[in-house]
């Protein structure tokens, strides 16, 4: 699933593996899911959000304006 | 050069030492041991467990026990499942062109490969009904009990059951099987009638011992990843 985690990151000056230790996972886990590898549970949506200080729409639907039908 | 990487490096050439062993005891038709066998599997399992995962502490690769972990670990599982049953017909075919016969015990396992998967299926399918049958509620209930009992106690339970497997495996050894009751003779001499020697023991269970400490560390560099 697209995503706009990595804009968001580097937006905020947080590395990969900075965001990792934040949300209790393995950098090349967060590596995975910006290059749409891996789609995160909604727990670990919900950290990477909190941790960005951002929503979990803003992160996966860029404001709503992808996924629509 | 780190620790980890160095143990890795150790426990791979140990593997390839102890399969290229077995492959030339059995290419001269010498006699092999179940134990050598399980042995040389155990070397082969620690070192491919060790190269497949990181650690938390040193932040080097992906953790078995985090969600991606999970994800790599079904989809390996999944793929597996089809790899073995393949393997095993292979064996039904291998064998019934080499002997004439089925290997009925073979075949008894692969079609238990075959019938578990779907009936698991089922019944799992069942706990997600509005309203499961009787397997479903069993089912469910297994699970609640499951959910219910500790993680400290099911480690436990685990390791009690694994330490019995251990001495089944390592109980051959007495019983004259080549390759460790060898280096006991060798070590300790040739057991005498009569008197009790408890050296071979005492060794056996620092092996044993061993084994488990170094299975223990495995377990809880694996299981770092899930503590918060």
């Amino acid at each position: 699933m697209e995503n706009q985690i990595k804009g968001l990151r580097e937006k905020k000056n947080i590395s990969q593996g900075k965001l990792a230790d934040l949300c209790n996972v393995s950098r090349q886990t967060i590596n995975a899911i910006e290059n749409n590898k891996y789609d995160p549970s909604l727990q670990l949506a919900f950290d990477m959000a909190k941790n960005l200080g951002v929503t979990v729409d803003t992160l996966f639907l860029n404001g709503g304006e992808k996924n629509e039908q | 050069m780190n620790s980890r990487k160095v143990f890795a490096a150790l426990l791979g050439i140990g593997s390839l030492a102890l399969l290229g062993n077995l492959a030339y005891r059995f290419s001269l038709g010498l006699e092999v041991g179940f134990v050598e066998i399980l042995f040389a599997i155990f070397f082969l399992l620690v070192f491919l467990f060790t190269i497949t995962w990181g650690s938390k502490k040193k932040k080097d690769g992906i953790l078995p026990a985090e969600e991606l972990g999970k994800q790599i670990q079904n989809t390996s599982y999944n793929a597996s499942y089809a790899v073995i049953l393949g393997v095993m017909f292979l064996g039904l075919v291998i064998d019934r062109i080499a002997t004439g016969t089925v290997n009925v015990t073979l075949l008894i396992v692969f079609v238990a490969a075959l019938v578990i998967p779907a009936l698991m299926t089922y019944v799992i399918a069942q706990t997600y009904q509005i309203t499961p049958n009787l397997w479903g509620k069993l089912a469910n209930r297994v699970m609640e009990l499951n959910a219910s009992v500790s993680k400290k106690t099911k480690s436990r339970v685990q390791w009690i059951f694994a330490i019995f497997v251990g001495m089944f495996i390592i109980s051959p050894l007495f019983d004259g099987s080549r390759g460790f009751s060898d280096l006991l003779t060798y070590l300790f001499g040739e057991p005498a009638s009569g008197n009790f020697n408890p050296f071979p023991y005492l060794f056996t269970a620092v092996i044993i011992a061993l084994v488990i400490y170094t299975a223990r560390r495995i377990e809880k560099a694996a299981t770092e990843g899930s503590r918060k």
